[in-house]
């Protein structure tokens, strides 16, 4: 586990944060440049909730992203190469350019492609939870606590002491809890209480939508309550306060605790998508945030310790930027792209099945 | 060999493959316990054919892997989708085909999507089993055929068995297929279609490959499910009357056996394509419309296309019987046929 109070650790999360931070900020150039298609959603603002949750995944974990997971896919790893082969929709990207550039996902870092569908993916992350607690349950780690009548069981269940499960990773935003999908999973995860942990970063807007207009609750986490789980609602932008918060569900959730739901309050500093000018905010609100701004959070948090090394800053700052440029570079001169025809070959699994796509196809244009 | 219902192949069929694989695993409501509402989830057979009553899935296999689903498609499907990435294959069951849309997102743009969207990385070896037809007083939402919606989306493999042989050979290939497949199963056939099931743990039936049902050589005859049934009742009608048919169950309906179709129009030069689903832009004019293009030079009559009307599915009795395509419908459409030559 890491010790987010030291300093050495302290860094190895700002790195991933300020990774984040300066890759997305370049990626909105590119695309304003014209440079790659598509849009670009931009997470600038969000990069604590992202970083200080994704941490936490190991291997086998699955990561269930909305669309403004950069920063908690750099946590996971992925590199400035993979991510501006996704936007510039080359082959080298996770996803072989079959997806649209800003739906980020690699399958390689168990983090689900997500399609352009709002909360679907919160859905998958409590299946495969459930995955993961028949895992432990089938090698005979978990035990079975039927009602007294020894009729139901659901949610009753204790793992062996010292076990650890994998655990699910959901991500979504405030206004995809107003979605069913968000409901029944949920409620699924509640009955069974299974090992995933939810974050919802709370941005207060869900493209021109504001917050009030999508729960109708105070906060979102007061819905936990519903579900049979803890739910609390926490500063997002604090990396410290995520990270701790998120270890602790996340830790809970491998124990056999059951799932939690985590409100990160935070913002998004530019428009829903890079096409979208954000004039249903005031000024007033984007410069409060602003000044909440993530990396001057941690910059606050690491002064008032003595601790906050412009030198290491630097180095890393320099590191990363030499990767984004080497990654540019690349992307721009090197990469290759996808064969048009491509997307004919990867819908099944079975080789046949495509075969008669291609058919079809061939018969049209062929 | 023991006789047994098409619902007791079904049955058995999970039983054997989730003995095989234990990452096979089933949910779906009222699924453990209760062995589902039609009872697909409860009992093997025994060596006669019935079900061996003394146990039941749910305590053969347990409460995890025979899913007492909550009250929600979006969970049952959604997180067979989960459990599907993660390393399961899950049959899940909903519970009639009429609830199915309360699920659709996640079976057109996530399993449906799965391999697409991760170019081949993923897949969804998930299998969704639901009821489907109607000719059993169920109204307007226990009686649906809402396969046409999942043969027209991209990325789903649609089933159904008319036969006991099919329904275990069929079902065996969808779960241990590595894509998602949709298996409908028709709820008129469960307990009144009776036959030997075969006794191979392995026996498999390819995905897309018809089955011809009955050789014949004046009229081809393409249907499934209760309407298959009716085909076969107008079938030996005909028969008396020197009239030789040739049926043919296309058993997958995306993808389709279109050569096994053809080739028997391109022989009899007369096509009926039978369907209890709604007409428009549905499985008949579907077949209709690829069979004039592969036997066009060959028709020696239109094609008939029989499939019910646009409208919601009815529950009065004589609504219901005036709603579906009758034995007569299809004698009426064949004779039609026959005199057009
Ligand atoms: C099912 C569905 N409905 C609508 C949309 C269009 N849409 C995309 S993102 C979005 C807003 C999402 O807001 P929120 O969940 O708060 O996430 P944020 O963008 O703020 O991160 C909308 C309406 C969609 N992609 N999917
Ligand atoms: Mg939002």
């Amino acid at each position: 586990m890491t010790d987010p109070t030291k300093s050495k650790e302290s860094y190895a999360l700002f790195r991933p944060m300020l990774k984040t931070r300066l890759l997305d900020e370049r990626m909105r150039k590119l695309f304003r440049q014209g440079r790659f298609k598509g849009t670009y959603f931009s997470a600038v603002g969000q990069e604590a909730t992202n970083v200080g949750t994704g941490t936490h995944m190991r291997e086998g974990d699955i990561l269930a992203p909305s669309h403004r997971q950069l920063g908690a896919m750099v946590a996971r790893g992925i590199t400035a190469k993979r991510v501006m082969a996704q936007v510039y929709s080359k082959a080298e990207s996770p996803d072989g350019a079959q997806q649209h550039p800003c739906h980020f996902g690699d399958p390689q870092l168990d983090i689900v492609s997500p399609t352009g569908h709002v909360a679907i993916q919160v859905v998958l992350a409590a299946g495969a939870a459930y995955a993961y607690l028949m895992d432990a349950w089938r090698e005979g780690k978990v035990k079975i606590n039927w009602d007294k009548e020894g009729i139901v069981w659901a949610g009753n269940w204790t793992l062996e002491e010292g076990h650890e499960m994998n655990c699910a990773f959901s991500f979504f935003g405030d206004g995809a809890t107003a979605k069913g999908d968000f409901h029944e999973s949920l409620n699924f995860a509640g009955i069974h209480k299974l090992p995933v942990v939810y974050v919802c970063e709370n941005n207060l807007w869900a493209e021109s939508a504001h917050l009030t207009e999508n729960v109708p609750t105070e906060k979102v986490s007061d819905r936990a309550a519903a579900y049979g789980m803890p739910g609390i609602t926490i500063d997002g932008n604090d990396i410290f306060e995520v990270n701790r918060v998120v270890g602790e569900a996340v830790r809970r959730a491998r124990r056999g605790g059951g799932p939690t739901l985590i409100e990160c309050m935070t913002y998004r500093w530019y428009g829903h998508s890079e096409i979208d000018p954000a004039d249903y905010r005031t000024e007033e609100e984007v410069a409060k945030w602003k000044e909440r701004d993530p990396l001057l959070v941690f910059r606050a948090t690491m002064e008032e310790r003595g601790e906050w090394d412009e030198e290491i800053v630097a180095k890393i700052e320099a590191e990363i930027n030499e990767e984004i440029d080497e990654a540019i570079d690349w992307v721009e001169e090197e990469s290759t792209d996808p064969q048009p025809d491509q997307f004919l070959d990867v819908t099944f699994r079975t080789s046949s099945l495509n075969e008669v796509v291609r058919r079809e196809w061939e018969k049209r244009d062929g | 060999m023991a006789e047994m219902t098409l619902i007791q192949a079904i049955t058995d069929t999970m039983w054997s493959e989730m003995e095989r694989d234990e990452k096979v695993f089933v949910l779906g409501q009222d699924c453990g316990r209760y062995g589902g509402v039609f009872k697909a989830t409860a009992w093997k057979s025994q060596e006669d054919g019935s079900p061996d009553q003394s146990e039941k899935m749910y305590d053969r296999f347990g409460p995890l892997r025979v899913l007492d689903a909550p009250l929600a498609e979006n969970a049952i499907i959604g997180g067979a989708i989960g459990s599907a990435i993660a390393g399961y294959r899950p049959i899940a069951e909903i519970q009639f085909m009429d609830f199915i849309d309360c699920a659709m997102g996640h079976i057109v743009n996530q399993a449906g999507v799965m391999s697409f969207k991760t170019n081949g990385s993923w897949c969804c070896p998930l299998t969704i089993r639901t009821p489907f037809g109607g000719d059993i007083g169920g109204g307007i939402t226990h009686s649906q055929s809402n396969e046409a919606w999942f043969c027209h989306a991209a990325g789903l493999i649609v089933m159904t068995p008319s036969t006991v042989e099919d329904a275990a050979g069929l079902l065996r290939t969808a779960i241990r297929c590595d894509d998602p497949v949709l298996f409908i199963e028709h709820k008129k056939l469960y307990r009144s279609v009776k036959g030997e099931a075969p006794t191979d743990p392995d026996f498999m039936v390819p995905i897309g490959k018809a089955r011809i049902h009955q050789s014949g050589s004046d009229i081809t005859f393409v249907a499934y499910g209760n309407m298959l049934i009716r085909a076969m009742e107008a079938t030996r009608i005909l028969q008396k009357e020197g009239v030789s048919v040739e049926v043919i169950d296309p058993r997958t309906l995306w993808p389709l056996d279109l050569d096994t179709i053809v080739n028997s129009v391109c022989k009899t030069g007369r096509c009926v394509v039978i369907s209890e689903s709604h007409s428009s832009y549905g499985f008949s004019s579907e077949i209709a419309a690829r069979v004039q293009e592969g036997a066009f030079w060959n028709l020696l009559s239109p094609i008939r296309m029989i499939s019910a009307p646009d409208t919601p599915y009815p529950f009065d009795p004589a609504m219901e019987k005036a709603y579906l395509p009758s034995v007569e419908t299809i004698l009426k459409a064949a004779k039609g046929a026959m005199e057009n030559d």
